[in-house]
């Protein structure tokens, strides 16, 4: 049996809602709630989700991006990411800690496909199915109500 | 970054809505729904292990809006939202939004478990579910 690359056991990531006087804590989202996965070598490994959020919560620690508190993290063997090769170590991510460029790539589809996606699978785009509304992502425009 | 893959032997964690790519790819499926898995499946082998509840239409979803197939079809909606992850759930969390929840679902939260040959799910009724299939 082969030794997995990595490893995750039970990931956990809580975030604090702070409100109220002196913006104490007064509740928790569940972003990631034991999670465990574990990823072989060459391997691809797809994380599916209805919002994403939970998804690219698991993922994003794998690129030493986040702490998480009751997640054991083995690395088994040395990893050469290609994110390690591809973005700076230090900031692989966008703001609030959110999948940067380079984690949200999409091997197949363009920024102006993946901003037309929605508007297209909602019957909103005024040209047909297949072309892309107004030549690029500045053509977009709200549909009319 | 498949050739990266296999140059440098990295793997690779996919996050994506398409499961046209993922059953392209992807050699492991695992699906999310409210901040817990709710079961994995090989790729190729997912059309064919979606069983859980969620995931069945999920995969339908996909097919009625496929890079694979190229169909363009209107994407068929799961009623109801995911559930606020501001309280823990208790039960199942895709309970509410399933046709066929009973209380055991809303009472007791399924753990993951084998339901076939490299397909796990989290879900009482996968194994009838894909039967009523």
């Amino acid at each position: 049996m082969s030794v997995p690359l990595l490893q995750v056991n039970d990931l956990k990531k809580h975030f604090p809602v702070r409100g109220g006087l002196f913006s104490r804590k007064s509740n928790w989202v569940y972003a990631v709630d034991g999670v465990s996965f574990e990823v072989e070598r060459g391997e691809t490994l797809s994380l599916v989700g209805e919002s994403a959020a939970a998804s690219r919560r698991s993922a994003a620690p794998s690129c030493a991006c986040l702490t998480s508190r009751p997640a054991r993290w083995c690395w088994m063997a040395s990893v050469s990411t290609i994110f390690a090769r591809q973005a700076p170590q230090h900031a692989p991510t966008g703001a609030g800690g959110v999948p940067g460029p380079v984690l949200q790539s999409h091997p197949r589809m363009r920024v102006r496909d993946i901003l037309a996606e929605p508007i297209r699978n909602f019957g909103l785009a005024k040209s047909p199915p297949n072309s892309s509304a107004g030549g690029g992502a500045d053509g977009y425009r709200a549909p009319a109500t | 970054m498949l050739d990266l893959k296999r140059r440098v032997g990295a793997a690779v964690i996919l996050i994506t809505h398409d499961l046209g790519v993922v059953a392209e790819i992807a050699e492991r499926v695992m699906v999310m729904y409210a901040a817990t898995s709710r079961g994995g499946a090989g790729g190729r082998a997912f059309p064919v292990a979606a069983s859980s509840l969620y995931a069945r239409p999920a995969w339908r979803g996909a097919q009625a809006r496929s890079s694979l197939t190229g169909s363009a079809r209107r994407l068929a909606e799961i009623p109801g939202q995911v559930p606020s992850l501001k309280q823990r759930i208790d039960g199942c969390a895709f309970a509410g939004r399933c046709p066929l929840a009973t209380d055991l679902c809303r009472e007791v939260a399924p753990g993951l478990e084998e339901k076939g040959p490299r397909h796990i799910a989290a879900c009482h009724y996968a194994a009838k579910a894909a039967a009523a299939a």
